[in-house]
């Protein structure tokens, strides 16, 4: 299980480190629930505490009333979760809804969130 | 150059704020990681950990489009057209290596801030919330 997960994870990296593409560009490299459901739990951890550490400096940023919407879904979200549960949350989701390994993780996680911005934050 | 500074500087006020503004990750474990935590994670972990940021940048980049409300996320995904996942791990490492005595910068300020400059940016070791 975890050689699984770190295949994944070592794919990802020798594709970036190959490809010299933007991450922004990539939207095939938006996580979603095909790697997902092969990674341990150290990575969906780190995983997660990336998008938390990156949504509370762009929250930070944006200062009041100016926040990026993502972002503040994000950290209002960790606001009455725990790192654990939003894995525990997300893990269920693709279990309960395999037809969906499609959508990315982060619009699992952002669910409240992608209802107040939707037409762009949906994956392409 | 002048863009990299700017970057930088904000960069260095972002941790600034976040060392005294106690947000939500304050109860949640989510808190900022920093040199002791990157060193004890594995590179998928690394990886995993640079991936979550990429990503909610993607995000929330087709989220804001054109209102610039995402300057952080902009900054990274522009800086992503010049360096792989596998450079910036790379680069954070050696920062952490090279500045032994700024364990407690955060790593995504690191990462954001285009390494050793952290004076110019404004965030003091230990005084970034850990």
């Amino acid at each position: 299980m975890k050689f699984r997960g770190s295949a994944w994870v070592s794919v990802l990296v020798m594709l970036f480190a190959l490809g010299t593409s933007a991450l922004a560009a990539e939207k095939g490299f938006l996580w979603d629930g095909t790697q997902w459901k092969d990674m341990t739990m150290d990575i969906k951890v780190a995983y997660v505490k990336g998008i938390g550490n990156m949504a509370d400096f762009e929250n930070a940023a944006g200062g009041a009333g100016r926040a990026a919407c993502i972002s503040k879904g994000f950290v209002d979200e960790l606001k009455t979760k725990t790192i654990a549960q939003v894995i525990t949350e997300v893990d269920k989701f693709y279990k309960e809804n395999p037809a969906k390994l499609d959508l990315p993780v982060v619009a699992v996680i952002l669910q409240r969130c992608t209802k107040l911005c939707p037409p762009a934050a949906e994956k392409k | 150059m002048m863009r990299a500074a700017a970057i930088l500087f904000v960069v260095g006020l972002m941790a600034g704020a976040l060392a005294t503004a106690a947000p939500a990750v304050d109860t949640n474990q989510a808190f900022l990681w920093n040199g002791v935590h990157w060193q004890q994670v594995t590179m998928e972990g690394k990886a995993g950990y640079i991936f979550g940021i990429g990503n909610l940048a993607d995000y929330e980049i087709a989220a804001s489009k054109g209102r610039k409300l995402a300057c952080i996320s902009g900054a990274f995904v522009d800086d992503l057209k010049a360096r792989t996942v596998m450079q910036i791990i790379q680069e954070v490492d050696r920062y952490y290596q090279d500045n032994p005595g700024k364990l407690g910068t955060p790593v995504i300020e690191v990462v954001l801030g285009q390494l050793p400059k952290p004076s110019a940016a404004g965030a003091q070791p230990g005084t970034t919330k850990k």
